[in-house]
């Protein structure tokens, strides 16, 4: 059916710029602290560079600046192209771009002064809080009104992701965030204690549940088959894991806290849902890998698919080294060690970045108007610095977090610790130091990739562009929601 | 701990089962395999309105 509709990919543009900056400036970040961890004296005795007030402006940088805005960018991309309709409340939907931008610079701009919660993954002051659950709340009613504006009957999977990722993330930052506030600059927790660590771990867990994975989960549903040209391996499995996966992570926070004040039984509880996990996180892993059958022969040619396929590998690997983590046994040697650290970059840079810079290199010739990315060599220098640089780091941190684990639990036969806490920072050294050299890989990766985009963009910067017309299906038998006249 | 808790986990536990299994039975129900099927192909479309 003929109509004069047009997807809006403008907004979908700005987001991927933003991506591309904010993954430099985050990613670059961390390397300063990786060497201040190496070379400490890197932080020139300067109270704002120093890493316990830049290490949440590196989090905060790639977490929320970097991934939320790619996750934000795919969604209106994929909301539209599943729902066959146009982008609802554009202005709105602007504004949740320029108000994301300014909570993310507002909040980086603090935090090295020391204004903040000390809440890991939640550090930013009330009053960015309050503008971020502005935009959080905006962000969703764009989303769910373009969801009620769909051709389609059925609500493609890849959108209950985000959706799951926008209720959720809603909830978990405004109950974390609850404070009473003494100055403009300073507020308290409504909670303390060990009651106070409970809410932080379950909001914490559930960051990384629901922002960093239920979202990225929605992009790898959508933008897997698509590269790969194959239909999604199996969609009712696809359904079975998101209702498993939603139900069971909200109740696996707390074995961020084994060994600590919290009850012993909240621990074990943390310890069960952890294990529980395992089917969901493996099952979506899986869906996406055999979705590749067929296509294999494109590993060798396209880039793009060779950054899903690992993520993917590294979904199922850091999914499965979390649900051990969460083992007591297993936690007494890798609590508080660099263990903790690779793992999480398991999953941020093997995972959570690589499905994203994977998707960002599918979808930005599509919305930048263009049949291809501007440069295949450079992706493909992307995907080896990036790998290379992924391995090097996660493969350091295991050695330091098995090597820090071992040191601090050996005792002589009278009980006394062997090594004093010195050796054990002097015994990793070399290894912080190859993690920088994989940091600083990782980096050089996304300039690359910046620099691709820019060319690529060439059109966009002059408004070239044609918009894309949405094509409109032949309405079902009693579609919900009724179709929509195809002139609007 | 009061034994009445000991029931509640229980029951709990076993709707979370007889829901875990009931979405596994809704889901391979065989009327939903052409809408499945459908969906499955959904975001191959962007690629073929590019080609």
């Amino acid at each position: 059916m003929q109509t004069t509709e047009t997807y809006n990919d403008y907004i979908v543009r700005l987001f991927l710029l933003a991506a591309a900056v904010w993954g430099i400036v985050g990613m670059s970040i961390g390397v300063l602290v990786a060497a201040q961890m190496a070379w400490p004296a890197l932080n020139f005795d300067i109270s704002w560079l120093t890493f316990s007030r830049l290490r949440p402006n590196h989090t905060f940088g790639v977490i929320f600046a970097f991934g939320g805005s790619a996750l934000m960018g795919t969604c209106y991309y994929v909301v539209q192209r599943t729902g066959h309709t146009r982008l609802a409340l554009p202005r709105l939907a602007n504004f949740t771009f320029w108000g994301w931008q300014l909570a993310c610079f507002l909040a980086m701009a603090t935090m090295p002064f020391g204004i903040t919660q000390s809440k890991e993954y939640a550090e930013p002051e009330w009053p960015i809080d309050i503008l971020i659950a502005v935009v959080w709340v905006s962000f969703g009613a764009v989303f769910f009104a373009t969801l009620a504006r769909r051709r389609i009957r059925h609500i493609y999977v890849a959108n209950w992701y985000y959706g799951a990722f926008i209720i959720a993330v809603a909830l978990l930052h405004i109950v974390n965030n609850l404070v009473l506030p003494v100055s403009l600059t300073k507020s308290y927790p409504i909670y303390s204690g060990v009651v106070d660590a409970m809410v932080q771990w379950w909001y914490g867990h559930n960051a990384v549940a629901f922002f960093l994975t239920a979202g990225f989960l929605g992009m790898m549903y959508y933008f897997v088959p698509r590269q790969a040209e194959q239909p999604l391996w199996s969609y009712r499995f696809s359904i079975v894991n998101f209702w498993a996966l939603i139900s069971v992570y909200m109740w696996a926070g707390s074995h961020h806290l084994i060994y600590t004040a919290l009850p012993d039984w909240v621990q074990s509880v943390g310890t069960v849902f952890s294990l529980v996990l395992l089917m969901p996180s493996w099952g979506s892993a899986a869906n996406g890998l055999l979705t590749f059958n067929g296509s294999w022969h494109k590993l060798r040619t396209d880039p793009a698919a060779k950054f899903m396929v690992i993520s993917l590998v590294f979904y199922g690997a850091s999914t499965f080294e979390g649900s051990m983590m969460a083992v007591k046994s297993v936690n007494e040697l890798s609590h508080y060690t660099d263990w903790t650290i690779a793992h999480v970059h398991s999953g941020s840079i093997g995972w959570v970045a690589m499905i994203t810079i994977g998707s960002l290199y599918a979808m930005a010739p599509r919305a930048l108007g263009q049949p291809q990315m501007y440069s295949r060599n450079g992706m493909e220098l992307h995907f080896w610095l990036h790998v290379i640089g992924l391995l090097l780091y996660v493969i350091a941190m295991w050695a330091a977090g098995v090597t820090e684990g071992v040191m601090w639990r050996a005792t002589d036969a009278n009980g006394a610790l062997i090594y004093p806490f010195i050796n054990s920072l002097l015994a990793v050294k070399p290894l912080y130091v190859i993690r920088f050299g994989g940091g600083l890989m990782i980096v050089a990766g996304m300039v690359v990739m910046a620099w691709n985009l820019w060319h690529t963009a060439a059109d966009a910067r002059k408004n070239l562009i044609t918009p894309i017309p949405v094509p409109i299906p032949e309405p079902e038998a009693q579609q919900m929601p009724p179709p929509l006249s195809a002139a609007r | 701990m009061n034994p009445l808790w000991g029931h509640l986990i229980g029951i709990i536990t076993l709707i979370s089962m007889l829901s875990f299994i009931g979405v596994w039975i809704w889901v391979w129900d065989r009327r939903h395999l052409p809408k499945y099927d459908a969906l499955a192909r959904l975001p191959l479309q962007d690629q073929e309105e590019h080609a």
